[in-house]
């Protein structure tokens, strides 16, 4: 009797074991179908499409196959390769800038002499809560000659005042936004990684005789090292989407086009020259650099890991 | 006035329910058209309850699905839904761009009747191809705005050229160093395309099967060194006009002036409420040529409103476009609610438009001063990739602002990157110096 009891208790659990696989996955291949590979696909669709007169003058536009048209003016718009290198510009500054100050701030945090660790922890990370929209309109408050406090005080103490919209100076002013922003969101990961770090090789290296600087530089460091990849990855790939800090700014000055980084030429292809299908196009250049970007750091760690392990 | 609509309405609807029941009877009330019509004005609504309740039948819906930044893209997208609205608010520069997409009804047929009693600006404006495609609904002369309280402080003699108004700015400069009479707006292209227009430039006009380009034209490069020149000496803001620097210098008067259409006390007046009664205006300056044509403004702005092509109900779509832009009853509450200047002829003499705007209370002639320069304004075209070609300016001009090239080269690449995309698309272009 057990046994038979046995075995029809595992026919009954069966089917929900071959459905429960497929629950669990369901909501990730539903969100990454819907919201990330049908609109891929159909941007690559509309990037080999465009539109054309039919008559002169006032003749009606038609969608048509263009072929590979819409990405040999992409390729050949020299704003998409300078709007690239004004990017890699930002990133240059913002990225290091940014994962030092995380690091050092999680380093920090976790020391066992820190006092307001909570609030400083979320002192830090506050910013990151604000939407991006909101901290560059912030900003731009801040560096706008007129309303500027910087400038105001700079003034008042009878010095010149910074041009934050310079020629070389809006680099700075729109890194800025991005560390400003991001700091505390890195910080956070950074610090949880610590804290998964056992407290044994801590305690072991206070025996040998560490100071808690040298504990963080020679032992919480290199164990931080794939935790430091990762955020300067995601950092790296947020520096090539980096849309809304100088989007907000164009407006205020003359320092920044429509078209300074290669997500803005993208919206002002779409929908300023009302011309998505080139949108689509140039939009595949974006892609195809993130991806080339997050393989190249992916394999890199790969071949670290490996080189550990051999 | 507006206290009035509500309560009036519901009786309205009642009787109407009271009507149908005893004379139909046994039939039932037919469902009325519903028509949904964008516009992006503040107070819309309270104008389109007035033709909701005289047209119990004819039920218009307001919808702010877009601004008019973004209208054009969106009006695509809806009309690609096959979902879009059957009747639309549209500024007159993008009127082409919706006619070349096939989105706008051509309504010449029913509307030949109205251009005796409509501004021959206006109606230049959605007369396109020898077809009209919309109706006017108004126009904005251009006027110089100035603080007169300031002006007589440090002894400025009101310009009435263009050479006046540059000796104006630079003695304002020299005079007081934090101080500046305009500013050069590098991101409002609209402005200096109507400066240019004041000489007679045209920079799109469709001439049979071919557009003929001409922006970088003598006209306009004298209006690029023009201010070249004001922006080298210094002598010129070069803040965006309606941005948070522009509007704390207007407002502290570290801006005199400001060089705008006819809609623009009502915004000095949330800028700046303090300065109330301090400011003057009068025409745009003139340029002295003795040969050349020249007019007292350009076209800066003003807007239309237009049937849709996919329109079920035409029919009721024209009425309506043909009420809101010349009915009196109509027009005085756009003018009351939403500040326009009508494009009508006859609306110019409400008594709405007979007396001073609050921001300028001294101004008594305000309107018809406005009335003048808007018949002294010269007719010109818009081209199919205006919103196009206004990014190029404004990238153009930034870089010439910082010194980068001079204001002529950068008329010049708004040129090339306008034929450059019009020739892309497939159509014909010439261009004309």
């Amino acid at each position: 009797m057990p046994q038979s009891s046995a075995t029809s208790s595992r026919k009954e659990f069966q089917p929900t074991s071959r459905l429960a696989p497929w629950l669990f996955v369901g909501p990730a291949v539903l969100l990454f179908t819907f919201a990330l590979a049908a609109p891929f696909l159909y941007a690559v669709v509309l990037s080999f499409r465009g539109i054309r007169i039919r008559g002169g003058g006032l003749g009606m536009r038609e969608e048509v196959a263009v072929g590979f048209k819409n990405y040999y003016y992409a390729a050949t718009n020299p704003e998409l390769w300078a709007g690239f290198g004004r990017m890699l510009h930002v990133g240059v500054i913002s990225v290091p800038v940014m994962l030092t100050f995380a690091l050092l701030f999680a380093l920090l945090l976790d020391s066992p002499h820190v006092r307001f660790r909570q609030v400083s922890r979320l002192a830090i990370f506050t910013p990151y809560a604000v939407p991006g929209v909101i901290a560059s309109l912030m900003w731009g408050f801040i560096y706008l000659p007129g309303v500027s406090p910087i400038r105001e005080a700079f003034s008042a103490s009878g010095l010149t005042p910074p041009d934050f919209f310079g020629e070389h100076a809006i680099f700075f002013s729109i890194a800025n936004i991005s560390i400003w922003g991001s700091v505390g969101f890195n910080m956070v990961i950074l610090y949880t990684a610590l804290r998964g770090i056992s407290s044994e090789l801590y305690d072991a290296a206070r025996v040998d005789g560490c100071r808690e600087w040298q504990i963080a530089l020679h032992v919480k460091l290199p164990l931080l090292l794939p935790a430091v990849i990762l955020t300067g990855l995601f950092s790296l790939v947020g520096t090539i989407q980096l849309f809304s800090e100088p989007k907000t700014l164009e407006p205020l000055g003359n320092a920044i086009s429509t078209t300074w980084v290669p997500v803005m030429l993208v919206y002002r292809d779409a929908f300023i020259s009302m011309n998505i299908y080139m949108g689509a196009a140039t939009s595949m250049f974006v892609a195809c650099l993130t991806v080339t970007v997050t393989l190249v750091v992916l394999k890199f760690m790969q071949r670290r890991e490996r080189r550990k392990l051999s | 006035m507006l206290d009035r609509f509500p309560s009036s309405f519901p009786r309205v609807r009642r009787a109407f329910g009271v009507i149908n029941f005893v004379i139909l009877g046994l039939t039932l009330p037919a469902d009325p058209i519903r028509l949904t019509y964008w516009n992006w004005a503040p107070h819309i609504e309270e104008i389109v309850a007035i033709w909701n309740r005289q047209n119990p039948d004819v039920q218009v819906t307001v919808s702010r699905a877009a601004g008019p930044l973004e209208i054009v893209p969106k009006l695509l997208a809806a009309h690609r839904g096959g979902n879009p609205p059957d009747i639309t608010n549209v500024i007159y520069q993008d009127l082409p761009a919706l006619v070349v997409n096939g989105l706008v009804a051509d309504i010449t047929q029913t509307s030949a009747a109205l251009k005796a009693g409509t501004s021959p600006v206006a109606w230049h404006l959605v007369n396109l191809g020898g077809r009209t495609w919309a109706l006017p609904q108004g126009t904005s002369p251009m006027m110089f705005y100035y603080r007169e309280d300031l002006f007589q402080q440090f002894g400025l003699e009101v310009p009435r050229t263009w050479p006046e108004f540059a000796a104006v700015a630079k003695k304002l400069h020299r005079l007081q160093p934090n101080r500046r009479l305009v500013t050069f707006p590098t991101g409002e292209p609209g402005l200096f395309v109507a400066l240019t227009h004041q000489l007679g430039a045209n920079w799109w006009a469709l001439d049979g099967e071919v557009w003929k380009i001409s922006i970088a034209t003598p006209e306009a490069k004298r209006i690029a060194d023009f201010w070249q020149d004001l922006v080298r000496a210094d002598a010129v803001a070069t803040s965006q006009h309606w941005s948070p620097e522009w509007s704390g210098a207007i407002a502290d008067g570290r801006l005199l002036g400001l060089i705008s259409a006819v809609w623009a006390p009502p915004l000095l007046a949330n800028i700046t409420p303090d300065t109330r009664g301090k400011w003057n205006v009068v025409p745009l300056p003139r340029w002295p040529d003795e040969a050349g044509r020249h007019y007292a403004s350009g076209v800066m702005g003003g807007s239309a409103t237009a049937v849709s092509s996919k329109t079920k109900h035409p029919e009721e779509a024209i009425r309506f476009i043909k009420w809101i832009t010349s009915d009196p009853e109509a027009l005085e509450a756009y003018i009351r609610l939403v500040n326009i200047w009508p494009a009508n002829l006859e609306a110019r003499r409400l008594p709405a438009l007979a007396i001073a705007p609050a921001f300028i209370p001294e101004r008594k002639d305000f309107y018809t001063l406005a009335n003048a320069i808007d018949l002294e304004t010269p007719n010109i075209s818009w081209g199919p990739n205006v919103s196009m070609t206004f990014d190029a300016f404004r990238n153009a001009f930034a870089r010439a602002v910082r010194g980068r090239t001079s204001f002529y080269e950068a008329l010049e690449s708004v040129q090339r990157s306008t034929v450059r995309d019009l020739r892309i698309q497939g159509y014909e272009v010439e261009e004309v110096p």
